[in-house]
Formats: C-alpha cells, sequence, structure tokens
C-alpha cells in the first residue's frame, strides 16, 4: 500500500466515525452537535490533505533535484548550462519555488501545471491559518497524488 | 495534453453556477424520489445548508442557501443524510456528502460546467469513483 492509500484509509476511518456521530445528531434533533461534527469533518479534510500535500511536495523536491543535477552535468556546452546553473544555485540556496520545480516537471499553464498550482494555493491557504477556499474531496486528492506521483519525471 | 478551456469568471458567470448548481442537486433528489418509488423508504427535503464560497465573495454574490435531504425508513428514521459540500471543487463540478450511519460516501460531480451532470461515489473502498446508479444507491440503504 503506497502512502497516498495508507493516508486515505485513516481518513476515511476518521471521517466515518465522525459522520456517524453527525447523523446521530441530525436524527435527534440536535443541531449544534450536528454542525459541530460536520466541522471536524471539515478540519479533518484540511488536516490529511495537508499531511498528503507534503508528502507529495517531497516527491517533487526530490525528482527536480535529480533533474537538475543530471542537467549542471550533463552539458559541456555553455549556452545551455548556463540557465541550469542558475537553477543549480536557486536550489542549492533553497530559493527554487516550489511552483517553478513544478514547472520543470510538467508543461506550465496546462492541465497538470495549473491543478498542481490549485492545490498549492489551497496548501499555502490552510497552512497560513485559512481554511480551504474551495471544497476538496479527499479521494480525488488521492488519485491525483497518486497520478503526479506516478507521471512527473525528471 | 490538452489546454483547458478559458472562461471568463464574472460576477454573472458566478450567479450562473450557482444556478446551475442548485438545479444539479434538486434534479438529484427528484431522481432519488423516483427511485425510491414503491420502496421501503422516502426522501424528505431537509435543514438548509448556508452556500457561500470564495468566488461568492470575489464578485460580490450574496450567501444563498442549498436544500439538504433525507432517506427516511418506513419507522421514520433517518438512514441517509445528504449534504451538499461544495460547487467550486479542485477538479470536479460539485461535491455533495452522502452520510449513513455506516459512515461517508462522497458524491463527486466530473461534467464539465453546465453539462449534464456525471455522478461519482467515493468512499474507502471505491477511491476510483464509481457512477452513481440506482443500484448503488440502493446498495448504500442495505448496508
Amino acid at each position: 500500500m503506497n502512502i497516498f492509500d495508507e493516508l486515505g484509509k485513516i481518513y476515511s476511518e476518521v471521517d466515518d466515525t465522525y459522520a456517524r456521530t453527525e447523523i446521530q445528531a441530525r436524527s435527534k434533533g440536535y443541531r449544534k452537535k450536528e454542525a459541530e461534527y460536520y466541522r471536524k469533518r471539515q478540519l479533518n479534510d484540511q488536516a490529511y490533505f495537508l499531511f498528503m500535500f507534503t508528502r507529495f511536495e517531497g516527491r517533487v523536491r526530490e525528482i527536480s533535484d535529480n533533474l537538475i543535477n543530471n542537467k549542471v552535468t550533463g552539458h559541456a556546452d555553455w549556452k545551455i548550462n548556463r540557465a541550469w546553473e542558475i537553477i543549480n544555485k536557486q536550489k542549492s540556496n533553497d530559493s527554487l519555488h516550489f511552483m517553478n520545480r513544478v514547472a520543470l516537471l510538467t508543461p506550465k499553464g496546462q492541465i497538470d501545471y495549473n491543478l498542481i498550482k490549485q492545490y498549492y494555493d489551497q496548501r499555502n491557504n490552510i497552512g497560513h491559518g485559512g481554511s480551504f477556499t474551495i471544497a476538496i474531496s479527499i479521494p480525488n486528492v488521492i488519485a491525483d497524488m497518486k497520478r503526479f506521483y506516478k507521471d512527473l519525471k525528471g | 495534453m490538452t489546454m483547458q478551456k478559458t472562461v471568463k469568471v464574472d460576477k454573472q458567470h458566478v450567479e450562473k453556477r450557482i444556478d446551475d448548481w442548485k438545479k444539479r442537486v434538486s434534479d438529484l433528489y427528484s431522481t432519488i424520489e423516483i427511485w425510491l418509488k414503491s420502496s421501503n423508504y422516502y426522501i424528505k427535503r431537509g435543514s438548509k445548508l448556508k452556500m457561500y464560497e470564495e468566488l461568492m465573495s470575489e464578485f460580490n454574490v450574496r450567501p444563498t442557501e442549498v436544500d439538504t435531504a433525507d432517506i427516511y425508513n418506513l419507522d421514520n428514521k433517518i438512514v441517509l443524510t445528504i449534504k451538499p459540500r461544495g460547487l467550486w471543487v479542485l477538479g470536479a463540478n460539485g461535491r455533495i456528502d452522502i452520510i449513513s450511519n455506516k459512515g461517508n460516501y462522497t458524491l463527486v460531480d466530473f461534467a464539465e460546467q453546465f453539462e449534464p451532470p456525471h455522478w461519482k461515489l467515493f468512499n474507502s473502498d471505491k477511491k476510483n469513483g464509481v457512477s452513481f446508479t440506482k443500484q448503488l444507491f440502493f446498495q448504500l440503504l442495505a448496508k
């Protein structure tokens, strides 16, 4: 089982537990308790989304690092090498922006890039104390992350 | 790889999407109502949920409400609750939660904007989503 399936399984266990309490509260007309558990499920979504995205960030960092290392050492031609030298410097001093790393691995402006950007914006929003600005379905996140994990190549 | 379709997003577009969302939710309830005819269950539209998503705030669209629904058995006990969770979903066209005593199922519309919905159901067993059909719905009720 890969890490996203593993996290997805734990996520579902927690979400299902909260969901059961939520529907029981609704059945009894306990509106406050129902709202409380609805909120808990939202927070659970956020927590697991962040957890999954950090795993994905690690993957992007790893394969973009490998790509840069290969490019820097692979070209004798200065005209090609100069751009990679600059990128390599940014990598080394940790100033290479995450989305620029993504742009090294998938065409900028196209579907995958745009989707990762949307996820990244959500991650930043939650990470800086906000909540989801748009709804996220964790099963979709898992499917997307697994696909990105497999498809993104240096 | 194809480029994404560019859509002009303005207040009118956001309002049109909200109307479309409410219609898809309402149509879903109507479909379920038809499915449940002559069964041991019935559907009742329940309390409303506040809807105020990011784009609504961005384009000065007033908060609105969207219907939830409950499925009851003949003992008048709720067996499923249906709650629209959000219209603007990454990679999809809306999310609805179907909550039961066994846990939560997520219904996601994968149709393009303003196209007839293509609902897929997810839960921990159905990671890739399966088309939401009458048969599947009765399986949820039987759990």
